[in-house]
């Protein structure tokens, strides 16, 4: 258990001629906790963990850690970790050498290094020894002991994985930065790694960032999900508080993969009516009557009527086509009156009630409802549901 | 900028220093010399000089034995060219379809890349010699006059270019075959399935085409090879029988360490330099477009 | 007799006739250097071998030409040259390919003109200099010019292009220094590309003979090539040819073993620039 540390970025600016900028970033990480950094590729996530790292240069801003900013340091000076998407093990070093790697290069002098010196100075070896177990002892934590003795080349994905994760581990860093490191591995092996990884780092108590662009990955295993668009954060919150409240729509998309209906508010007025015998018809908290731009919803929040049933009223949509998934599946339509494309999740034994042409009523939950401000609007303005943090 | 930048801008100046000061020093500076050179009508031991204009390069067009060098120079490329470029890619194709006997052809085409053209063009001439070779011996066996290769002014240059198809075939049949290494398998069954099952349909819809980036760069290779076609000309002829085989390269090592007419040979070396360059920055540009970053 | 059997024997053929031919020159040196002269001149296709005349042959070589003294010279020029082109080009690669330093582009920018530029141009101000300063017929003069060689910087900035950021970003949080960078992980790393490099340049050196010609005319500075050319333009060597081919086998030789031998190195390095 090392002691965790808590995190501050402030005013973070780097500006460059070939890498993702990042345009003035504000958060704190507390100690211990896990955060995971969400967005799209180009979006600047991997230059900010880069940046806390040292390994690009910032351009104004600073980076504290427990207070003490650590921005004139070398990247090897921060107490942080990082594993790489790569993983970017030494390929020419057997498992046990990368492991080392970090200690030997920060521990031992050049001569406590080379082969003839080190073994002569009786405080080199002390010092490999030392090395030696701890190598050895983190190994064992990571279920690699056996792989000790071979190179990066004849391993598994899943099994470099680890040595990486050894090797980031070894140094005891206050900080744990994580670049996709589940990326690389395939489907069945990600869901499992996820989980050791969350298990591992609440074990260990490293305050931890993690970058990804799945937003599903992110959702399972993080504290709290900063994301980023085009180098600026547009919300920080909790899986929970994204899911409920997307700050705008890019957020609300990214988070709803691979579907989100949007839908221009006037057609919903059109279908639903202002009003009901209960009242004004209220979407995100305010009259259905006031809302300008559009209106999004998810499959899952959405079912389907048949015309001929009495209902309440709903979008009239023709259907498309539906995909199979399993339990469920999802049923694609359009709307009769501007043929905009939704989607509909449905029970899959439901499927042969919609054959493709057939035309229904969507209904959709109107609590589970955001509302945005039209496509073109500027996303840089705050959301009209939920807050915007930027 | 922080610490580990200004430390890897300090490391890169110190590890390229040494390679651009001696590239300046060796190559570059003496390139600019020369063109100097060109202009002047200095002579190697002599006290002084004149400038003396374009003189020098008007002497290529107009000196006999300087235009009956460059003359030679284009008949023994347009001679060895076209033929080792050709026969290089059927080679290849033709290796290719062999699997594993290919490979045994292949260490075979190979071996004059390797061996010394010195030596390998003296064992020419002794195989070509007119009373003992074994080519004129096989030739009289099967009933031929014997031929004077080398010292008959009307096959010699042609039997240089004999020894230069025979000394670049390997090479240009390897990068093909590197080449054709390349191209995706896949590909093939495509165009199998697009009715191309023949050799030749599956040659001009996938292999040709495929190739033609590789089929530049051999080109360019081979071109600037046989203009600087050297060893054969100062071993086996020294240009003659009666300047038949003079080229370019030993026209300029004549001019420039025999005669020491520093003038002229800057002259002619610009000239060969115009033509490597242009053929060059064809090759580089290609290389860029495929392998750099 | 199928179609597909008879375009199988019409391939056969031609691989064969091209081999023939290609092997042609090899065989003619090795069976006159290991046949007396009178077998020689009786003008068979293939002259008999003897043990004798093979001796003969190869003392001659051997002692009257000072074929040795040659192998020496190409070994000690060819090595040094080989040497020093590492050691300077694969660092100046590996700065060109990882590191922004000042000048990067116009270095570049040298490299690639200097591509362009074939020896026989500077040949003129170099053979200048090194007569002025007294150089000629010794070692430098020999070793000096190719000590940089531009398609090695080329080269090397190729192969270390394509060497992952990340592990050079991992390198540089476990504490490497930039030159710990270069000696412990760039070093043992290029060791294919400088395999390759190497075996180029042993191939190029050892069989170059304009730049010998023009700066050695001494017989105990040749080396094998213009050594070769000396003793065959000799009136000497019309009574020994037999010895010349040996000469030519002793000369070429070393390079066709060690091709043979490192056949995969030598073709991943000259097949470079195709393999995109």
């Amino acid at each position: 258990m090392v002691q965790a540390k808590d995190l501050e970025i402030e005013g973070l600016v780097c500006r460059y001629a070939t890498t993702m900028a990042l345009h003035g970033l504000d958060f704190r990480v507390a100690a211990g906790e896990f955060v995971s950094i969400l967005g799209p590729s180009g979006c600047g996530k991997s230059t900010l963990l880069r940046a806390i790292a040292g390994l690009v240069p910032t351009t104004e801003g600073s980076i504290r850690v427990e207070g003490k900013s650590i921005d004139g340091l070398r990247p090897s000076e921060r107490a942080v970790a990082f594993v790489f998407q790569s993983y970017a093990l030494y390929p020419h070093m057997t498992c046990r050498a990368n492991l080392a790697a970090p200690l030997v290069m920060t521990e031992l002098s050049a001569f406590g290094r080379s082969a003839v010196f080190g073994r002569l100075s009786p405080r080199a070896r002390r010092v490999q020894a030392s090395i030696g177990e701890r190598v050895a002892a983190t190994a064992k934590q990571l279920e690699i002991d056996g792989l000790l003795d071979r190179r990066p080349a004849a391993l598994s994905g899943g099994q470099r994985q680890r040595v990486a994760l050894g090797r980031a581990l070894i140094r005891e860093p206050d900080l744990f930065l994580l670049d996709e490191p589940l990326a690389n591995l395939d489907a069945a092996l990600r869901n499992r790694t996820r989980s050791d990884l969350r298990a591992l780092q609440r074990r260990i108590g490293a305050t931890t960032l993690f970058v990804t662009h799945d937003q599903a990955e992110a959702m399972a295993i993080s504290d709290r999900i900063i994301v980023m668009f085009d180098g600026r954060i547009r919300q920080i919150g909790t899986p929970d508080e994204l899911y409920r409240a997307p700050a705008d729509l890019d957020v609300a998309r990214f988070l709803s993969q691979p579907h989100l209906n949007v839908v221009p508010a006037e057609i919903v007025r059109r279908a639903l009516g202002e009003r009901t015998r209960a009242g004004d018809i209220r979407i995100g908290g305010r009259p259905l009557s006031a809302i300008e731009g559009v209106v999004a919803f998810r499959p899952e929040h959405a079912t389907m009527a048949r015309l001929d049933e009495p209902a309440l009223p709903g979008l009239r949509v023709r259907v498309d086509h539906a995909e199979h998934g399993g339990s469920e599946a999802n049923l694609f339509v359009r709307l009769v009156a501007d043929d905009t494309p939704c989607v509909v999740r449905i029970a899959s034994r439901a499927i042969a009630d919609w054959p493709s042409g057939r035309e229904g009523v969507l209904h959709f939950e109107l609590d589970a409802t955001h509302v945005f401000p039209g496509e073109h609007a500027d996303m840089g303005e705050p959301g009209l549901s939920g807050r915007a943090v930027a | 900028m922080n610490a580990t930048e200004r430390q890897r801008r300090r490391v890169g100046t110190a590890l390229a220093l040494p390679a651009g000061t001696l590239l300046a020093v060796l190559l570059l500076l003496p390139s600019i010399g020369v063109l100097s050179f060109s202009l002047t009508d200095y002579q190697f031991g002599m006290p002084g000089f004149d400038w003396v204009g374009l003189a020098n390069y008007a002497k290529l067009f107009t000196d006999p034995d300087i235009r009956r060098s460059l003359f030679n120079t284009l008949l023994y490329v347009v001679m060895v060219a076209p033929l080792s470029i050709f026969a290089a890619l059927a080679l290849a194709i033709l290796i290719e379809g062999e699997g594993r006997l290919g490979s045994v052809f292949q260490t075979i085409y190979f071996l004059p890349i390797t061996a010394t053209l010195v030596a390998m063009a003296t064992a020419w001439e002794v195989a070509l010699h007119p009373t003992f070779g074994m080519v004129n011996a096989a030739l009289s066996a099967f009933g031929f006059a014997k031929v004077r290769f080398l010292s008959d002014p009307d096959t010699a240059l042609a039997t240089l270019a004999v020894i230069g198809v025979w000394k670049i075939l390997g090479y240009n049949t390897l990068l093909f075959l590197a080449g054709l290494a390349t191209i995706d398998r896949d590909l093939y069954e495509a165009a199998a399935i697009d009715g191309a099952d023949g050799g030749w349909g599956r040659f001009t819809l996938v292999t040709w085409p495929q190739l033609a980036p590789v089929t530049l760069f051999v080109t360019v290779i081979t071109l600037i090879r046989c203009f600087s076609e050297f060893e054969t000309v100062a071993v086996l002829t020294n240009g003659g029988p009666s300047g038949a085989t003079d080229m370019i390269l030993f026209t300029l090592y004549q001019q420039a360490f025999r005669y020491f007419d520093i003038g002229v040979a800057s002259a002619l070396a610009v000239a060969f330099l115009l033509f490597v360059a242009l053929l060059s920055i064809v090759q580089v540009s290609l290389f860029e477009r495929g392998g750099a970053a | 007799m199928t179609r597909r059997d008879l375009s199988r024997l019409a391939t056969r053929t031609v691989l064969v006739l091209v081999a023939i031919i290609t092997l042609m020159p090899f065989v003619e040196m090795l069976a006159v250097s290991f046949a007396s002269k009178s077998e020689v001149y009786t003008g068979a296709v293939l002259p008999m071998p003897s043990l004798a005349a093979t001796i003969a042959n190869y003392g001659y070589a051997i002692r009257e030409v000072p074929l040795l003294r040659y192998l020496a010279n190409g070994a000690f020029v060819c090595g040094m040259i080989v040497l020093l082109q590492v050691l300077i080009a694969a660092p100046a690669g590996y700065a060109l390919a990882k590191l922004p330093f000042r000048g990067r582009p116009i270095l570049f920018g040298a490299v690639i003109v200097a591509l362009m530029i074939p020896l026989q141009v500077p040949a003129i101000p170099l053979y200048l200099a090194i007569a002025y300063a007294g150089l000629l017929n010794s070692y430098t003069a020999l070793i000096l010019p190719f000590v940089v060689s531009a398609f090695g910087i080329f080269l090397f900035r190729q192969f270390f292009v394509s060497y992952p950021d990340e592990v050079l970003e991992a390198a540089r949080l476990d504490g490497f220094s930039e030159l710990a960078i270069v000696w412990r992980l760039m070093l043992p790393a290029a060791r294919p590309a400088v395999m390759a490099f190497a075996m180029i340049s042993i191939i190029v050196h050892w069989n170059d003979l304009y730049w010998p010609l023009v700066v050695v005319t001494k017989t105990s500075m040749m080396t094998p090539p213009i050594g070769l050319m000396e003793f065959r333009s000799s009136g000497d060597s019309t009574g020994h040819i037999g010895a010349l081919m040996a000469g030519g086998v002793i000369a070429t030789a070393p390079l066709v073993a060690c091709f043979l031998i490192l056949q995969r190195h030598l073709v991943r390095g000259l097949s470079f620039g195709v393999r995109t």
